[in-house]
């Protein structure tokens, strides 16, 4: 699989909770033989298929696109609003660069992973629960101001 | 009457006169918040201690927090005149501030107290963000608390001064010497024209040279210490006062505030000096609360006459006055050395010690007096919750002897400082009563919190709609505009049914279910969990996780499976499809769905490592519609794309299988029905949840369709006689649910073994039964009681349980659980 993987996609599967980044795809470790694969090119439906295409006998595929909402949370005090709500050392030097986590915030699952600039998270929460989580994200993060940028 | 009055007058009034406070009664209108924080080394106090220890591990490259409980870093240095390294301290603590504050990794948490020690290194503590205004500004939280996680902590809690036990010490202008000093010497300010000073330690008779040289008048210095101390002995002569060895106060005049002290010296002479205020000290105790939370005992320290910190919790060391190092000289060597050797223990390596050297003076040692004998007067030992020298004599001679005891017979302690000043002193006054030594009376038991939290501060983000997070279902917004009537169920909010202008409740439920007997409704059960089961050794996998067989499902099937715990109770019901040779998809009860989830998990990676399994959970990934009644193919088809045949033929009852919807989307339909009439469930990724329930509404509008809620459902499904969450509660088994059939003599699965249990097969078992009434236009409420047609409604006919209770085998007479088998033929009267 770890083969496959980097014939299609151009990127080592990662052993660890870490992002390995590839061609249009991201592989995240989130369990011992298990990924979080995220693309920003391939929408929806189109990556599952894709995955389970080019790993077809490897791996079993499962679409989550419609499952999860993804935020990105970036800027200076990135760390602190997360803090009020993730028990995970997030200092560059406990949290490397491309780190990725599985853990809880206030009450609710998430998948979070560095990405990019050092100061910026990704995270991965169920779609049922994103209103609540968007509470929880505003008033975290309303002692410092936010500005809300969407994206396509 | 009497009940009346003593609610209406006694009990207000003694609740006045002692102080107690009013709950509130309208919410709290601030916002409180908590967080987590990392670090190396935690130090716990800024005082002289611990801003060297934070220093030492600082420069060492440590990451750092500084909690200190006051706004300005600095301890019993902003309240004493001391000098380090020649210079007044105050500018050593501007200089190390400023260091400390230029460091990369060096967090200084302000109005933060340190209240608790956990387990791996975890600490709790309350920050204070805003309590020091009377509203926060906005947006941020009156109270913040922090877990704080550090691999090594310095707690530099400094010491509480001990009041002195002499009659009439909670007189107004009685006060703690080191309060006086602080007073006088941090805040400018006079806490009388003129003083005594009476102590038992060298360190409060500076007191006296403070006053002095502030301009308030010293009166005299009395030292309880038989000897005379030089150090004392200097202090009078620079306040020009006198001064008297072994001497004590044993009695205060002046009721709303002092007006003079009447001393005893040695010789028993009594002398009387005006003053306004008393400085008083006992010496001081170590704060070593924090070095007790996790099961340390505090040990007797013979030489300064105190409780010292024993054994520490792993991690922790102690330095300064916390540790009974009182002078400044001792503190600064102390945090220095606990800094630098807890930097050392994170993995880094501090220079050389550079520190700051303060002048030590010889004292002369502390002789605790504890106690004044002839004094007169009420002698308080704990000041909060007014307990008395006399009230501790009284429960030794009730045979309370050990402080807990003790503590619980006069509440000395137990108040919201929790004996800080009051506790060893209890513990003396004990000791002398009962000829002890005071280092075997022992201490009462330190928990967290240090200092009260506000439980709002504990609760965070989590009150009113974020008490816990909400889930919404993919048809919430359109169930919402549409008046639905929402329950909880677990995290979700489901529609429970929806109402039309002027109609009640039931009859909202009647019309709903009447509707999808007779036409078509739609009901949203994407709460449900499913779970995608993968690999090539799915079929032998479900075969060992369900009680009946799923290797042996065709593809493009679906059927019920039923789930036994490891006990052989039902766990879990649902139907799970299979959608390729080595592709199921399960689906599971809304309220198991994470239970299931766990199971599977287990039995994956701990059971059976070795089957090619692979499971996740798909619930949030499909929004999933039942769409039921005898209109229900002719909605679906409409949504269909053309080409795609449903036909009873082509898709029979449990069919499963992929088409696509409204132009293209990709659905997954089901022939499955837990309404019991005609039904399908269509699921489409949760994005198109919305979208794809308007469509259904829209395709069954000539139908006369409705949305229905869980209530319909609940109706449908019991009428049905479909087993659900209120039956498998974790008591029943398939055989009582009526599904023994079901479970499989072919094939081995978890539970079948212990469900073989002699108890679990008994004949006389409650069993699940269908009811149907005589009279249908009565309600039977939940509980009624069922008897016998034409029967008396008498204890004697019930038909359900009565006693005796439980059962023992069939053999043995006597009335029993009458819902056997025998007794199915029961009517409800």
């Amino acid at each position: 699989m770890t083969a496959a993987v980097r014939e299609a996609y151009g990127v080592d599967l990662p052993a660890k909770s870490v992002t390995a980044r590839g061609k249009s795809v991201n592989f995240i470790g989130y369990g011992p033989g298990q990924w979080l694969v995220v693309s920003e090119t391939l929408a929806h439906e189109a990556l599952a298929e894709d995955l389970a295409t080019r790993l077809k006998g490897l791996a079993s595929v499962s679409d989550q696109s419609g499952g999860r909402a993804v935020l990105r949370v970036s800027g200076p005090r990135a760390r602190d609003v997360l803090a009020k709500g993730l028990a995970v050392d997030l200092d560059p030097r406990a949290f490397p660069a491309g780190g990725a986590v599985t853990s809880t915030i206030s009450h609710m699952g998430v998948q979070l992973w560095q990405e990019g600039e050092a100061d910026s998270y990704d995270i991965a929460i169920f779609r049922s629960v994103s209103a609540s989580f968007w509470r929880w994200l505003t008033a975290s993060a309303a002692e410092y101001g936010y500005e809300v940028v969407t994206t396509s | 009457m009497a009940g009346a009055f003593w609610e209406k007058v006694y009990e207000p009034l003694i609740r006045r006169s002692a102080g107690l406070g009013r709950a509130a009664d309208t919410a709290d209108p601030d916002h409180y918040e908590k967080t987590n924080a990392f670090c190396d080394v935690l130090v716990i106090g800024g005082g002289a201690a611990g801003l060297s220890a934070a220093l030492a591990a600082g420069r060492a490259g440590a990451r750092v927090i500084l909690c200190d409980e006051d706004f300005r870093l600095g301890g019993r240095l902003l309240a004493e005149r001391d000098e380090i390294d020649g210079q007044p301290a105050l500018d050593w603590l501007k200089a190390a501030e400023a260091e400390l504050m230029s460091l990369p990794d060096c967090r200084i948490l302000r109005r933060t107290t340190v209240f608790g020690v956990y387990d791996g290194g975890t600490y709790a503590a309350i920050e204070r963000v805003n309590d020091h205004v009377p509203v926060p500004p906005e947006h941020a939280p009156r109270q913040r608390l922090w877990r704080i996680v550090a691999k090594q902590s310095v707690v530099c809690a400094g010491a509480i001064e001990r009041p002195l036990l002499f009659g009439d010490n909670d007189r107004p202008g009685v006060m703690l010497a080191g309060a006086v000093r602080s007073y006088v010497n941090r805040y400018g300010a006079a806490p009388g024209r003129h003083a005594v000073v009476f102590a038992d330690n060298d360190a409060a008779f500076r007191t006296a040279t403070d006053l002095a040289d502030a301009g308030i008048a010293v009166n005299a210095l009395i030292d309880a210490r038989r000897d005379p101390s030089p150090a004392a002995q200097a202090a009078a002569e620079s306040a020009r006062a006198p001064y008297f060895s072994g001497a004590a106060v044993t009695s205060v005049r002046g009721a709303l505030g002092i007006k003079s002290v009447l001393i005893t010296d040695m010789n028993g002479q009594n002398q009387q000096f005006d003053c306004d205020v008393l400085a008083m000290s006992g010496g001081w105790s170590p704060t070593l609360n924090l070095t007790t939370h996790l099961g340390g005992k505090p040990a007797w320290d013979n030489g300064l006459s105190a409780l010292v910190p024993g054994d520490l919790p792993p991690g922790m060391s102690v330095a300064g006055a916390a540790a009974g190092k009182f002078s400044l000289d001792a503190c600064l060597a102390s945090g220095e050395g606990a800094g630098a050797e807890a930097a050392r223990n994170c993995g880094y390596s501090p220079s050389a010690p550079a520190r700051p050297v303060a002048k030590e003076e010889a004292a002369t040692p502390a002789s605790p007096l504890w106690q004044v004998e002839k004094s007169r007067g009420k002698a308080f030992v704990d000041f909060q919750n007014d307990v008395t020298v006399s009230d501790v004599k009284l429960a030794t001679r009730e045979g309370f002897r050990v402080p807990e005891h003790v503590k619980r017979y006069t509440t000395l302690g137990m108040a919201t400082d929790q004996g800080k000043t009051s506790n060893l002193n209890g513990a003396a006054v004990i000791a002398g009563l009962t000829g002890r030594y005071i280092g075997a009376v022992g201490t009462t038991t330190f928990r967290p919190p240090y200092t009260p939290v506000a439980i709002a501060a504990l609760v965070g983000h989590h009150r009113g709609p974020d008490f816990r997070p909400t889930r919404l279902t993919p048809s919430h917004a359109f169930a919402k505009e549409r008046n639905a009537v929402f329950v909880e169920a677990g995290a979700w909010l489901r529609a429970l049914y929806f109402p039309q202008a002027g109609e009640a409740p039931q009859d909202t439920v009647n019309r709903e279910v009447a509707t999808v007997r007779s036409k078509v409704g739609v009901c949203d059960v994407s709460t449900l969990g499913k779970i995608d089961v993968q690999g090539t050794d799915a079929g032998t996998f479900l075969d060992r996780v369900y009680a009946n067989t799923f290797s042996t499902l065709a593809v493009g099937k679906a059927r019920y499976g039923m789930m036994l715990r490891e006990d052989g109770f039902a766990m879990d019901d649902g139907t799970t499809a299979r959608l390729a040779e080595d592709h199921y998809f399960m689906t599971t009860t809304t309220a198991n769905a994470v239970k299931v989830m766990q199971h599977l998990e287990f039995c994956q990676q701990v059971l059976w490592p070795e089957l090619d399994v692979q499971t996740v959970s798909a619930t949030e990934q499909w929004a999933q519609y039942a769409v039921a009644g005898p209109k229900a193919r002719e909605v679906i088809a409409a949504l269909l794309d053309s080409g795609q045949d449903i036909s009873n033929e082509a898709f029979p009852y449990m069919a499963a299988g992929s088409f696509t919807v409204c132009g293209g989307t990709k659905a997954r339909l089901y022939r499955l029905s837990f309404s019991g009439e005609l039904a399908y469930e269509i699921g489409v990724p949760a994005r198109f949840g919305d979208a794809l329930i308007r469509a259904i509404i829209e395709a069954g509008a000539p139908h006369g369709i409705v949305p229905y809620g869980t209530e319909a459902l609940g109706v449908m499904r019991i009428e049905k006689g479909h087993a659900a969450g209120p039956e498998v509660s974790g008591q029943t088994t398939a055989h009582d649910l009526g599904l023994g059939k079901m479970v499989s003599k072919k094939k081995d699965f978890i539970g079948r073994f212990m469900g073989e249990r002699p108890a679990l097969t008994e004949i006389e078992r409650a069993s699940m039964v269908g009811l149907r009434p005589v009279d249908k236009d009565t309600r039977i409420r939940a509980g009624a009681h069922l008897v016998p047609k034409d029967a008396d409604a008498t204890a004697s006919n019930d038909q359900a349980m009565s006693p005796p209770w439980p059962t023992r085998r069939s053999s043995e007479a006597g009335s029993r659980w009458r819902c056997s088998p025998a007794g199915r033929s029961a009517t409800a009267k």
